[in-house]
């Protein structure tokens, strides 16, 4: 079981990273990424991938207080939308061509 | 790491597999490939101008795989014309980075802010893409005709 779950775990990992605290003159600022990384392991042949993308700055002020920014992925949130788009009009056209036929 | 130990691996004629050593050699590229998973990799080094502070931050996707094979022969007993024995290796590998700037983080004395960057041009061939598909199915669908029935 336990060879398993390292087994699992180190063929696929999704995890948060933060980095060291930046110094500005309001506070710190902490960045932190996410990680996927996928692992392809076989006897001769191995592969993988690893996607890194920025999540979130926390900015804590020289009180204490903490704020998260979150990072938006403003163009990936449009090319998803046009994506679902397309897909709605296949859908769309097929229901309505099934709707339309007599049978 | 175990299903990776080829230690135990021999050829036909006994002596063991010259592979070991790659795998150990790939085997190692690929836990250093897969370590790369760091917010080094997302957020550049911060750029100074005056009072701002500017980090640039990105998406980076690697990609990499390795491969690699060897065979043996022995003599055939039913060729004795010809007596040939040998083994053989080879390998090859290949990997691909992707990067694409997302976000850029501004330090201020006022305050902190983050500001997106939009990739117009891939939105824009995008969009041209999604309409040119919508309008050839919707187009299909307007030319098709009910089927007869006789």
């Amino acid at each position: 079981m336990d060879r398993y779950m390292k087994m699992q775990t180190s063929l696929f990992r999704i995890g948060t990273l933060s980095g060291p605290p930046i110094d500005n003159p309001n506070g710190q600022i902490y960045l932190r990424s996410q990680f996927v990384r996928l692992r392809f392991p076989a006897l001769r042949v191995q592969g993988g991938l690893i996607w890194n993308r920025p999540v979130a700055v926390v900015v804590r002020s020289l009180t204490g207080q903490e704020t998260t920014l979150p990072i938006v992925d403003v163009t990936r949130i449009v090319m998803l939308a046009l994506t679902g788009l397309g897909l709605a009009t296949v859908l769309v056209s097929m229901f309505l061509r099934r709707k339309t036929s007599p049978s | 790491m175990d299903e990776l130990s080829t230690s135990n691996r021999t050829s036909q004629s006994g002596r063991p597999l010259a592979v070991t050593s790659p795998v150990n050699a790939i085997q190692t590229t690929m836990e250093q490939f897969l370590s790369a998973a760091s917010v080094e990799a997302v957020y550049q080094q911060p750029i100074r101008e005056g009072e701002h502070t500017i980090i640039p931050a990105a998406e980076v996707l690697s990609l990499a795989g390795f491969g690699l094979g060897s065979g043996s022969g022995s003599p055939d007993p039913d060729e004795p014309e010809r007596p040939v024995a040998g083994e053989s290796g080879g390998g090859g590998g290949g990997g691909q980075v992707f990067s694409r700037p997302v976000a850029a983080i501004v330090i201020s004395p006022s305050g902190v802010r983050v500001e997106p960057i939009v990739d117009v041009t891939k939105i824009v061939l995008a969009v041209f893409t999604t309409l040119g598909f919508m309008t050839a199915m919707l187009t299909r669908m307007g030319k098709e005709k009910p089927p007869k029935f006789q």
